[in-house]
């Protein structure tokens, strides 16, 4: 009887954590702790590049640099790998921007990210 | 950066169970009378597991669901075959006659895009070199052909002779690498008595010993050992190896 029940069980709960798995993304990019908020860190960085506090937004990128490469590990199976690499270049575009102290080429990465970031996985 | 490797790996561990599953759900209809529209399914049902498997620059997700409508439509279809024939013929189309009393029905031939040279080939291959012998040839909506030879060359059966006969039976396993298969001998009436009996009329002590192990439909165990004591073993190679 347990046999017949482990032929139905086994492969229901393999196909919902494929599901899971494949179509995870739109949930998987949310923060789990305090290290893998990229979407808020980027905001944080909106805010100090439209008040020119450089110092601010060095320590900014580089969180959202890290915690981007925290959410890559949890997200890869879920989303196209196009649009990571995007979201890498974008943010590598804006640590230029923090770099050259460029408010405008960083507010135009800024808002690149966000259409990226509401596409990934949805 | 994203961990190419991996994501095939686990992406194609996907895309192989999920397609183990489904093959098991659609059931053994798909090889067992495999229609140019079955046909036609299994290879874009198997291109879109490959996809999903492999092809990293779009989301796992869209194949995985394109693969899932895919077999669930196929499943569908196959379940109003089940339960109306005549929607079942519009999908499978039906059995058609392209010969009848050694006459080749060419508007027949026509309908179903086969040539004359298609037809004597497949003739031959149902052993049929001579069309005045064959009384039908059915072209079969799995695309073979099915030959019924005219009485006169049709060929002689034990009944016909009226010989008598013992009643057919299968071949039923009882070990299976040194492993009894208790419930088969239940299905042929025996017991391990009976089998150990047996093995030790051939000299075996006991059924580890034993590769494979079968009653025959007379009754008798047929064994093989893991030891075969074959001498001079029949060698078919052309070189000394290894190859």
């Amino acid at each position: 009887m347990w046999r017949k029940w482990l032929l139905y069980i086994v492969p229901t709960l393999f196909l919902a954590l494929s599901i899971s798995v494949m179509a995870g993304g739109k949930y998987l990019k949310q923060p789990f702790g305090e290290d893998d908020k990229v979407y808020e860190a980027i905001q944080q960085l909106e805010t100090l590049a439209k008040n020119k506090d450089w110092e601010q937004a060095r320590e900014r990128i580089d969180y959202a640099s890290k915690a981007w490469q925290k959410v890559v590990n949890r997200i890869q199976f879920s989303v196209e790998r196009e649009t990571v690499f995007e979201i890498s270049g974008a943010l590598a575009r804006m640590k230029g921007s923090v770099e050259a102290e460029d408010d405008q080429a960083l507010l135009v990465d800024i808002y690149y990210f966000y259409e990226l970031w509401d596409s990934l996985g949805s | 950066m994203i961990e190419e490797s991996l994501v095939v790996i686990v992406r194609a561990l996907i895309s192989f169970f999920t397609l183990l599953i489904y093959t098991r759900l659609l059931g053994k209809q798909q090889m067992g009378n495999l229609t140019y529209f079955d046909y036609i399914n299994g290879i874009t049902i198997g291109s879109m597991a490959g996809t999903l498997a492999t092809d990293l620059s779009t989301e796992a997700w869209v194949h995985w669901l394109g693969l899932t409508v895919f077999v669930s439509v196929v499943g569908l279809l196959q379940y109003t075959d089940l339960k109306n024939r005549y929607l079942s013929k519009v999908v499978d189309s039906e059995p058609v006659v392209v010969i009848q009393n050694g006459k080749i029905l060419e508007n027949n031939l026509k309908t179903a895009r086969v040539t004359r040279d298609e037809l004597f080939m497949q003739l031959r291959q149902k052993n049929m070199f001579d069309i005045t012998q064959v009384q039908y040839a059915i072209l079969e909506p799995d695309g073979n052909f099915s030959v019924l030879p005219k009485a006169a060359h049709q060929p002689v059966t034990p009944k016909d002779l009226n010989i008598p006969v013992q009643p057919a039976e299968m071949m039923t396993e009882v070990i299976h690498d040194g492993v009894v298969l208790k419930q088969n001998l239940e299905q042929r009436s025996k017991d391990m008595a009976w089998l150990r009996l047996q093995l030790k009329a051939q000299g075996i002590q006991d059924p580890k010993e034993v590769s494979f192990a079968a009653i025959l439909p007379n009754g008798l165990l047929y064994v093989d050992k893991f030891e075969d004591r074959v001498s001079n073993k029949a060698d078919i190679s052309d070189y000394k190896g290894p190859f």
